[in-house]
């Protein structure tokens, strides 16, 4: 699976550079959103048809709901000291983190707020993100981390990653990697806008 | 971000109808290739922008560091909470 996705970025990237007309590119955009759907459609239809479906969400643990909580700090303490290591201001460097994986929203934001340099780093960062999360969750899964393996994936674990999770865990934790990424995705404009905006 | 809760909602209800049902078996084929194009269609966005291609070189290094250390410290803050769900 994850040679799969991996080649189907790296094809992709190919393919807009040395193929595909520039004209093109806008309509991509509609077709990411009719995939999603399908994407959240096919993951929901996964999950409906599972047995014990409600047995299961009622044996998440009440502390499993704080994920999102220690996710988006983690996240936020990692990039406070890349900022550090790298000479940007650290409230900006906050504001890169807080894309949480979600590229095209932080980039904009921050282009914005915060002026090109920054919103070029914060797109990349959280494309990087992205494509380190494919490969890293099945991994994490198998060395036995947990929710944890959940956490690289960000804001994108209620759609892209979340084909990921679905595909090496169990549905309970689907489920909360769902909610993780729903939860995310909320803070995700708030935090960019309150760090990018200093 | 509403209509893909939505779809999500509608899938959940529609599984259980369809339960049991031979549809079922082909759904995780859809959703690997469903993400396959997104990624296909992220890389061509990527691809196609000169702009984010001429700044790899100057800043790919900065967003890489940006990368790997909010992962890490998302998984690592986050261990806690999984070992205390352990025991």
């Amino acid at each position: 699976m994850t040679i799969l996705l991996v080649s189907a970025t790296i094809g992709g990237v190919l393919l807009g550079r040395f193929i595909m007309p520039a004209t093109v590119l806008p309509y991509l955009s509609q077709y990411a959103l009719w995939l999603l759907l399908i994407l959240l459609f096919g993951i929901g239809i996964e999950l409906g048809s599972s047995d014990s479906l409600g047995k299961r969400i009622l044996s998440i643990k009440p502390r499993s709901l704080l994920l999102p909580i220690t996710s988006a700090l983690g996240t936020l303490l990692g990039a406070g000291i890349a900022a550090f290591l790298l000479g940007v201001r650290i409230p900006l460097g906050l504001g890169i983190g807080a894309g949480f994986g979600w590229y095209s929203l932080s980039s904009l934001l921050l282009a914005e707020l915060a002026g090109p340099e920054i919103a070029a780093i914060a797109f990349l960062a959280n494309v990087i993100r992205e494509l380190i999360a494919i490969p890293l969750i099945p991994w994490l899964f198998r060395q036995n981390f947990g929710l944890a393996a959940i956490t690289p994936g960000g804001a994108t674990t209620m759609d892209v990653t979340l084909a990921v999770v679905s595909r090496v865990t169990d549905e309970e934790t689907t489920l909360i990697a769902f909610y993780h990424g729903v939860v995310l995705s909320v803070l995700s404009p708030l935090l960019v806008t309150l760090f990018g905006g200093r | 971000m509403q209509p893909l809760i939505l779809a999500l909602l509608i899938g959940l209800l529609c599984g259980r109808l369809l339960k049991g049902s031979s549809l079922i078996k082909h759904i995780p084929a859809v959703v690997l290739v469903s993400v396959a194009l997104l990624l296909l269609i992220m890389g061509a966005k990527i691809g196609g922008n000169p702009e984010v291609i001429s700044s790899l070189p100057r800043l790919g290094g900065k967003a890489l560091t940006f990368a790997i250390l909010s992962i890490a410290g998302g998984i690592l803050l986050t261990l806690p909470l999984q070992r205390r769900n352990n025991t």
